[in-house]
């Protein structure tokens, strides 16, 4: 219920946001560029254009702080922003290219900058970002006893949430069979039913179906089939098969849905996969998507979901190592560590405090100056944030969390810490009626949680130094300013006097006797030139020419000479602090210490947890990538993006050959506004503006690293696409039912994630040029987007009733997740060997950029080293060689199990007609074909049944005193007759590369005996010529030597049969006596077996 | 003259005191405190308070008690601020020869900080206090609130000098502050500073300047 009121609530946000603003104009990357290149354009004509320059500064400012305008703000002049864009390669053309560098550099708004005309409705919402920091509060201030609740909060079952979502999002369901069917159905199945001897050959299908179902976990893939199965009889068979058949629809129908369920059943470790966590997230969006949730909420509510699920799964990992706590020496050596840590985190607090106090020092009296204020107003921006902060915590604010967290890490409270900073609050917690009680491990979890939280903040103390150290030189420059400023103007008298004293200096520098004249002859000139002339500036001028000539000679000389080394100082030094730099050595390499302790220790005790932790920090990270993709792309208002929107039903590629073939614009003079993105991404003078704006939103995004600006444009195209097919479709299909909508959706996801997870956007650093994408990264990601394709269409074909290809999709989705049948021990072992080195090359490739998930790194960066990484993944590819090989047999033949009952099952769900029903079963019952598994089989039994023409010799059994000859009988004569026996047959081959076979045939019945035509040549013919049509004459046990020919399925054979077993004999004046009658007979006939008993299908 | 123990110690530190006071005095005339004369100032308060919490004082010889007759002399005889700079040059010259420390700002530095939690929630506190003078003036500039600018200026370099003073003391727990302390500064003495209004600017920084004056010259803890 909670759940669905929160939904209703961000529904309400949502039409709030629709409605309430619709004065804003819409807004996307398309719009901005238009007026970023117009604005362009009008400042290449006209560089005083303030206006355009203000909208220039607006746009770059706000895309690198998007939603948060008072960040932009801070840097919307034109210097700040070049320093900002620096890094930034793709901008950094844009601006050289289009020459705006120098304009830019000398550019500072008149007026405050106003971003109101780009903050469009809609679109910031996809910037929402729930608390990323698990132990901050909404405020922005951490609050220790957040840590301290998440452990005695319940903690929701990590273990069945694959299952839930499945569930979840599983209802309303479509697409099942309406009543109708059944009418069909019985009609069908009477007809079949005639077919007695197939009911048999059914009732075994049926149990085997059953079988099947049970031992292979697929009672989760088919849940109502499995409940609809219960120990067959023939009796109730025939009244349970309407059921069978909805409960083959539904299970169909729900089969992507139900994977889920399977998966789980398969492996409840799921969470490891990155492949089953994707289908997670699927559900979950599917779910919220079914709901209506506006898409941006969709997002924002998945990347809550997914750090939620990181904190489970953290809390889950620090408890599990909790308990281990108490007998580990590991975590012995990351409480030192830590406390090590701790100490040297204060010292580094002091001196950062002591530096600040210096700097704030200073500033204050600087501003007692009359032009004080003006002389700091420019370096605010530098000043502010270093003598603003609170160094007193410097990786938390407003609280001593790390001392808190060593008090934990040894399982108790830190009672003195509380003790010196007492609240009410914190008594409640600790004596109040509601106090939290927490067990010592779950202190010890605390303190673990802590732990990482501390080294996810790692990098900060040296970022504060950059920044200390840029405030230092910054308030350096403006001292020495002042005090030039300050220093009156050197009298002409001053000027020479020190003029003559380097010249004295440097003259006593020198041995030469000729460089001593050379200086000898400038003094002499220096001292004629006399300060009392009328004209000063004339003397002025005498005297720097002199001074210049000194220079002139000292810097010739190239010595160390006096006047050398004035004009040569010592490159100066910037502002340091040795004691910070000193601190800063040390707590880094305590802090590569901690970490790998405490990986090694996490990995040692909870491996597979933190590959889960880790897999919801990768899909985070995806997420996030989604998130700012959609903020560029997004555009409430204009549905139809610009292909379709201008284009019409012209196909993109020509519109945009029509326009851009030869387009070869350097700058943007003559730019004229088309509106389309895809044709700025084609227009080489904008296409560094687009990349450079995205490369800006992208790079925000946490735990990425670094970017490949190249590849930006094309997953923007790949997103448009998405989204103009999303947008397309969702207005194409407002009319139609919710399940296309769900299929649009699932579509749109799969699509979607796959899009970010091959897209190249990834940089190696140490190889400029290269890039990768997240799927190559991560390796767990690779399948993803194959089976997201799978899911994807497994979604819409059974949605749709299409279950036979339904079928397929489910094959081939078991095969890319590897898990049908149950390996045997050889393949284990193999599987295993590939496993370890797979999770090894896996945690040794794992390079965490995002500093937020350092804490939980598994190993170091670069750990293994590349050799290793080549060694295992040819290893793994080996044994992958290896295992496929083997699999042909055991697993292929599971796969061909699992799709010929689905196929079946699908068949039945689907057939609309009596004929296909009876289709169904026929096509199980009679696989087509099944005449060559006796010829390619080394050894086959079969309930078979023939269809030919034989030739016999019959003999009649007649009685011992009955005279043949007086009757006129002949008793023994040749027939002809159908060969339709119906029997056991056992088939060989001699040797195993031989094409036919043999087959030994006893037969029970021979449909065909009725037909045998007697051929009497003797006289009197008092013998029927034709069997009477009865069961007796039907019965007729007997043993053949059949030859199978090779690739056909006719087959010649030889045997003697009992039958027919009433042959009528009319005799005169007596009553007619039946006679039964042996065959001895060769036939020619087409092999049609029934049932195989050895060869499985 | 003989002195007992006791008396040395009282002498001694009254002696550091009037030399603190008459530094403190002069800053009303608006001067800045230079580095140097700051350093000096606050290695003099420092070894007031370690001479105080000397207990029992090292034996001292004939000569000793003689050479400590003179310095009393000496510090009566204060009168003029060359007086208070002789005294406080024999002060810490008297004060070296007797104890091994290594007084150098750079020793002094290196002297760990206190681990006393309300010490350091005081220093953590106190650090504060500049940014809320800087961000209270300007404000009151933006508004157009007038104070008086000498007054402000004067009495902030004396804040700042006892401010350093009082810090350097409670990093190295030569004094010990109390909740009650903590608190006034964090509830009263800085929300007056932040808050305050032209009228009232100067008087909150006196107000705090006053507060930490008498912290540091009160004897420290034994």
């Amino acid at each position: 219920m909670t759940f669905v009121r929160f939904i209703r609530s961000l529904s309400l946000v949502f039409i709030t946001l629709t409605f309430g603003y619709s004065g804003l104009m819409a807004q996307n990357l398309s719009s901005d560029l238009n007026r970023v290149a117009s604005a362009v354009a009008k400042v290449q004509k006209e560089p005083t254009d303030t206006q355009s320059l203000d909208e220039l500064v607006a746009t770059l400012a706000y895309y690198a702080t998007a939603p948060d305008t008072d960040r932009a703000s801070l840097i919307a002049t034109g210097p700040l922003l070049l320093e900002y864009y620096a890094e930034n390669p793709a901008m950094m053309q844009f601006i050289n290219e289009q020459g705006l560098h120098d304009l830019l550099r000398n550019y500072e708004p008149e007026t405050e900058i106003d971003f109101t005309f780009l903050q469009a409705r809609g679109r910031e919402s996809f910037l929402r970002r729930p608390d990323a920091v698990d132990l901050f509060s909404t405020n922005g201030l951490i609050d220790v006893s957040k840590i301290q609740n998440t452990y005695t909060a319940p903690r929701p079952p990590l273990e069945n949430a694959l299952s839930l979502a499945a569930n979840e999002a599983s209802t309303p369901l479509t697409g099942e069979p309406d009543a109708n069917y059944i009418s069909t159905a019985l009609t069908g199945l009477s007809d079949w039913i005639g077919r007695r001897a197939q009911e048999e050959l059914t009732f075994t299908f049926l149990t085997r179906l059953r079988e099947q179902i049970r031992e292979n976990e697929l009672d989760h893939l088919f849940p109502e089939t499995a409940n609809y199965l219960p120990s067959l009889n023939l009796i109730n068979y025939k009244s349970i098969l309407p059921s069978l058949r909805l409960a083959f629809a539904r299970d169909l129908n729900a089969l992507a849905l139900n994977l889920g369920n399977f998966l789980y059943a398969i492996d409840a470790d799921s969470f490891t996969d990155p492949a089953v966590y994707n289908l997670f997230l699927v559900y979950r969006l599917l779910d919220l998507g079914a709901k209506d949730v506006p898409l941006s909420e969709i997002l924002a509510f998945t990347y809550g979901e997914l750090t939620e699920t990181r904190r489970n799964l953290r809390r889950s990992i620090d408890l599990q190592l909790a308990d281990q706590a108490k007998t580990s020496l590991e975590f012995g050596a990351i409480r030192e560590s830590y406390r090590r840590q701790v100490d040297r985190l204060a010292q580094l607090e002091e001196e950062f405090q002591q530096a600040k106090q210096q700097l704030e020092t200073e500033y204050l009296i600087i501003e007692d100056r009359p032009d004080g204020f003006d002389l700091l107003a420019p370096l605010d921006s530098i000043l502010l944030p270093v003598i603003d902060f609170n160094y007193a915590n410097l990786l938390f604010p407003n609280d001593k969390a790390p001392e808190v967290i060593d008090g934990w890490l040894f399982g108790q409270q830190p009672m003195q810490y509380y003790l010196d900073n007492p609240s009410l609050a914190r008594y409640d917690q600790l004596y109040g009626e509601k106090r939290d009680t927490l067990t010592d491990s779950e202190l010890i979890a605390a303190g673990l949680t802590g732990v990482r939280e501390v080294l996810a903040r790692r990098d900060r103390p040296v970022q504060m130094y950059q920044n200390l150290l840029a405030a230092r030189r910054a308030m350096d420059d403006l001292n020495e300013r002042i005090a030039l400023q300050d220093t009156p103007e050197p009298t002409l008298q001053a000027i020479k006097d020190t003029l003559e004293k380097r010249l004295v200096e440097e003259q006593a520098y020198f041995n030469d006797e000729e460089k001593k004249t050379q200086l000898q002859f400038l003094r002499n000139l220096l001292e004629e030139t006399l300060i009392e002339k009328a004209d000063k500036n004339l003397v002025r001028r005498e005297l720097t020419s002199i001074s210049d000539r000194l220079d002139a000679f000292s810097q010739a000389e190239a010595e160390q000479s006096p006047n050398f080394k004035r004009l040569n100082p010592p490159i100066p030094l910037p502002a340091q602090y040795p004691r910070i730099e000193s601190l800063l050595t040390s707590v880094e390499s305590d802090f590569d210490q901690l970490q790998k302790t405490l990986a090694d220790y996490s990995l040692k005790h909870s491996a597979d947890r933190l590959r889960a932790h880790r897999n919801a920090s990768n899909f985070e990270t995806v997420f996030g990538l989604g998130q700012q993709m959609f903020f560029l792309l997004y555009d409430q208002e204009e549905p139809a993006f610009s292909l379709s929107a201008q284009a019409d039903s012209i196909e993109p590629s020509i519109l945009l050959e029509r326009q851009f073939a030869n387009t070869p614009a350097t700058d943007l003079t003559d730019f004229t506004p088309t509106g389309q993105l895809t044709s700025y991404l084609l227009d080489p003078a904008i296409n560094p503006l687009v990349r450079g704006l995205a490369y800006e939103r992208i790079q925000q995004v946490p735990g990425l690293g670094n970017i490949n600006a190249p590849e930006l444009g094309r997953l923007l195209m790949d997103f448009t696409e998405r989204l103009y097919e999303y947008r397309a479709a969702y207005e194409a299909d407002s009319t139609k039912s919710p399940a296309e909508r769900r299929i649009r959706l699932v579509h749109f996801i799969t699509s979607t994630v796959s899009s970010i997870v091959q897209a190249d956007i990834l940089a190696d650093p140490l190889m400029p040029g290269r890039a990768f994408s997240l799927a190559d990264r991560l390796p767990g990601f690779a399948s993803l987007p194959a089976i997201n394709d799978q899911i994807d269409e497994l979604f819409a074909h059974t949605q749709r009733g299409d279950y036979r290809y339904g079928i397929s999709n489910l094959v081939k989705i078991v095969e890319l997740f590897n898990i049908i049948p149950e390996p045997n021990r050889k393949q284990q072992k193999l599987i295993a060997q590939r496993d370890d080195y797979r999770k090894e090359l896996q945690d040794g490739q794992f390079t965490p950029s995002d500093p937020s998930l350092k804490g939980l790194a598994l190993s170091s960066s670069n750990y293994i080293g590349s050799e290793r990484i080549q060694f295992l993944q040819s290893e793994i590819d080996r044994l992958d060689a290896r295992l496929s090989r083997m699999d042909t047999t055991r697993m292929s033949r599971n796969r061909q199990q699992l799709f010929l009952y689905g196929t079946f099952m699908a068949d039945v769900a689907s057939a609309d007609t009596p004929e296909a029903f009876a289709g169904a079963l026929d096509a199980v019952a009679l696989p087509p074909g099944s005449s060559q598994l006796k010829r390619n089989k080394p050894f086959s039994l079969e309930l078979n049944a023939y269809f030919g023409l034989n030739y016999a010799e019959e003999q009649l059994n007649l009685p011992d005193n009955f005279n043949a000859d007086e009757a006129g009988v002949e008793q023994t004569s040749g027939s002809v007759s159908l060969f339709v026996p119906v029997g056991l047959s056992l088939s060989w081959k001699s040797r195993y590369t031989q094409k036919s076979s043999y087959t030994l045939f006893f037969p029970f019945i021979d449909l065909g005996a009725v037909s045998a035509y007697r051929f009497d040549l003797g006289q009197g013919q008092n013998v029927e010529r034709l069997p009477q049509f009865t069961f007796q004459n039907v019965f007729a046990p007997g043993a053949h030597l059949m030859y199978n020919f090779a690739k056909s399925p006719f087959t010649l054979g030889a045997g003697l049969q009992y039958g027919p077993s009433l042959r009528r004999i009319e005799l005169d004046g007596a009553p007619d006596l039946d006679v039964s009658a042996v065959r001895f007979m060769i036939s020619m006939s087409v092999d049609v077996p029934i049932f195989s008993f050895t060869n499985r299908p | 003259m003989s002195f007992t123990p006791t008396q040395i110690r009282k002498a001694l530190h009254d002696a550091c005191i009037t030399g603190y006071r008459q530094q403190y005095d002069l800053l009303q005339s608006a001067q800045l405190v230079s580095a140097p004369t700051s350093l000096e100032n606050l290695q003099l308060i420092l070894h007031c308070n370690a001479v105080s919490v000397l207990d029992p004082l090292p034996v001292l010889s004939e000569d000793q008690i003689a050479e400590l007759t003179d310095m009393e002399t000496t510090i009566e005889g204060i009168s003029s601020i060359d007086d208070l700079r002789r005294a406080r040059t024999e002060l810490i010259d008297w004060y070296t020869a007797h104890h091994s420390e290594d007084l150098s700002e750079e020793a002094i530095r290196d002297r760990p900080a206190t681990d006393d939690g309300l010490n350091k929630r005081m220093r953590d506190e106190l650090f504060l206090t500049r940014g809320h003078i800087r961000s209270a003036r300007r404000r009151l500039n933006q508004s157009g609130q007038n104070y008086d600018q000498q007054a402000y200026i004067s009495t902030r370099n004396q804040l700042l000098f006892v401010h350093n003073t009082y810090n350097e003391q409670l990093r190295l727990d030569l004094v010990k502050t109390t909740h009650e302390q903590v608190a006034k500064v964090e509830d009263i003495l800085h929300p007056a500073i932040v808050n305050a209004t032209g009228d009232t600017f100067v008087a909150a920084l006196g107000n705090l300047r006053d507060f930490i004056l008498e912290q540091v010259i009160t004897p420290p803890v034994a």
